[in-house]
């Protein structure tokens, strides 16, 4: 194992209060990821497995409340100053949603979102701000035309495309990618991984993916975490995960898609 | 371009004419006049319309028409200018309680009810009466009591952009506060501003004439359709059309500015397009309605 961690989770509880009741979404997880690595999270709905993603990058909403502690690179996300916080969002770590059409400003064309996050992270204005534009656009698949084009006149796989090239404009040093295909047909849900797969090895960014889809942390990850009510039940490399699951619940996850005899 | 942009709506077009000609006979035709505003001929005094004086003379021997063009001039700059102060003061206000949310937002929201239960004309001639009368009284006056309703419509806006995905990513991505409120909402809120001020200038003309004709408007000799409105009035019995050309104007400018405010309404609920979805969804603005207006205001 590598020395020290890009991102260490421990003893994290995030609860939600609404109204009176307070519901716990997360009971005490520990986790770590190292540098270069892809960790995958699954799990049914609501076993918290986004607002671990969400918990470590600050975005928790207002009613969250959180004990235990999340760093990265050696600092702590909730004892920083909220301008270290900006700034280590989207370039420390930058994050794609599930759904990314509605990920994106509506009234802003896909290359002003872009452009936004390389201006933000590394100060490029003018001529330059627009090749760098240019090349990223490049780099994740999109036509040239694609950068003057609204979110609404795009599809899903297309707007998938910008909220990635938003995420790696940064050039973050972890992407947190919460369920980044499961809104898109198969093709180019394998079009998506495949490129996530090939800006990883490019950009050397660890990846922290969230799936419900078994297949395609077989296919992308290295080491896989599953949730259930708030914890982690099981913890592992793939390889070792799949083929010889040991908490009831994983043994469960892991027979529904061997019934169909897909995924590994 | 797609069909949305077109400006098919013919209540828009409309409204837009009647506002334009209103404008060319207010702005163009008004200073080639031979008279002025203020120049008084007792010989000619309420002489009927005429080749020469076109809408008559007032009961001073002023040219009907040079007055009421200068009078529409003088509302209309009162109204506008009034509209954009609470356009101004309405969306900062209305912003900041949305985005900051919780203790702040309560505060400032419960201060609006407390000002939305002072019926609005009593502080209108409150200010009016402890400042100096003119127009920049009144622009004062009007734009100072009437944006709650556009805070309020801000407000709302602010906290349904607040919560959509875009604006959660646009935080991750690092976005300061400023950038996020200039950047992402601002933008997004545009539409319905617009469309709501679209309604609160016929408002404000209405709120001016209402003022001048209750003897708290711009001070003689100046006009404006509320004042001559009023010596119009006194007269009405024996020189009826004294009151008929400001009354007709003041209807023309509140019917247009209403015809586009209603058409731009009914745009933004069109689902034309697949990204208009976020503005059909909006809260609908207050709608003019003069009758309900006095009995509100009073």
């Amino acid at each position: 194992m590598l020395p020290s961690p890009l991102l260490e989770v421990s003893n994290l509880q995030v609860s939600y209060h609404i109204r009176t009741k307070s519901v716990k979404a997360l009971r005490g997880i520990n986790f770590s990821l190292f540098e270069n690595e892809i960790l995958a999270f699954t799990g049914e709905s609501g076993s918290g497995k986004t607002t671990a993603a969400l918990a470590c990058c600050g975005l928790l909403p207002a009613n969250a409340h959180l004990k235990g502690s999340v760093r990265f690179k050696g600092v702590d996300l909730y004892s920083v100053s909220v301008k270290k916080l900006h700034q280590l969002r989207g370039k420390g770590i930058a994050f794609i949603f599930q759904d990314p059409q509605s990920a994106l400003n509506p009234v802003l064309t896909a290359g002003k979102q872009v452009a936004e996050v390389l201006h933000r992270h590394r100060g490029l204005r003018g001529q330059i701000l627009m090749q760098e534009t240019r090349k990223l656009f490049r780099q994740v698949g999109l036509k040239h035309s694609h950068i003057t084009s609204y979110p609404f006149a795009l599809s899903g796989g297309e707007c998938q495309r910008i909220m990635i090239a938003a995420a790696c404009a940064g050039n973050p040093a972890l992407l947190i990618a919460d369920e980044p295909t499961s809104n898109l047909d198969l093709i180019v849900e394998n079009e998506v991984l495949a490129l996530l797969e090939k800006l990883q090895k490019g950009y050397r960014f660890s990846l922290l993916l969230i799936s419900h889809d078994l297949r395609v942390i077989a296919r992308l990850a290295q080491r896989v975490a599953i949730f259930n009510s708030g914890l982690i039940v099981e913890e592992g490399t793939v390889e070792q995960v799949f083929k010889s699951p040991r908490h009831p619940y994983a043994k469960r996850l892991l027979a529904t898609v061997l019934h169909k005899g897909a995924g590994e | 371009m797609p069909e949305y942009y077109k400006l098919k709506n013919r209540k828009i077009l409309l409204g837009s004419l009647i506002i334009l000609l209103v404008a060319i006979f207010a702005i163009l035709l008004t200073p080639l006049s031979a008279y002025s505003y203020h120049e008084q001929n007792l010989e000619q005094a309420n002489m009927r319309p005429s080749a020469e004086h076109w809408f008559g003379t007032d009961r001073l021997g002023r040219d009907l028409f040079t007055r009421v063009g200068y009078g529409t001039q003088t509302s209309l700059l009162v109204a506008i200018a009034a509209a954009l102060i609470e356009l101004t003061i309405g969306t900062i206000y209305g912003t900041l309680s949305g985005y900051l949310g919780g203790l702040v937002d309560e505060i400032l929201m419960r201060a609006i009810d407390i000002l939305f239960s002072i019926p609005y004309l009593l502080l209108a001639i409150l200010l009016l009466v402890l400042l100096p009368p003119g127009k920049g009284t009144l622009i004062l006056a009007i734009g100072f009591t009437g944006w709650p309703h556009m805070a309020r419509i801000a407000r709302i806006l602010v906290i349904r952009l607040k919560t959509q995905d875009f604006f959660l990513a646009a935080r991750c991505y690092g976005a300061g506060h400023l950038r996020l409120i200039c950047g992402h909402m601002l933008p997004q809120m545009l539409k319905a501003i617009f469309s709501q001020l679209t309604l609160s200038i016929p408002a404000a003309i209405y709120s001016e004439a209402f003022l001048s004709f209750i003897g708290l408007g711009v001070p003689m000799p100046q006009a404006s359709l509320g004042s001559l409105i009023q010596e119009g009035f006194t007269v009405f019995p024996l020189y009826p059309y004294q009151l008929f050309y400001p009354a007709f104007v003041l209807s023309l400018l509140l019917l247009g500015f209403t015809f586009i405010g209603d058409g731009l309404q009914s745009l933004y609920s069109r689902k034309l397009l697949k990204g208009e979805e976020y503005f059909a969804a909006q809260p609908p603005a207050r709608s003019f309605q003069p009758t309900g207006f006095i009995s509100y205001k009073n």
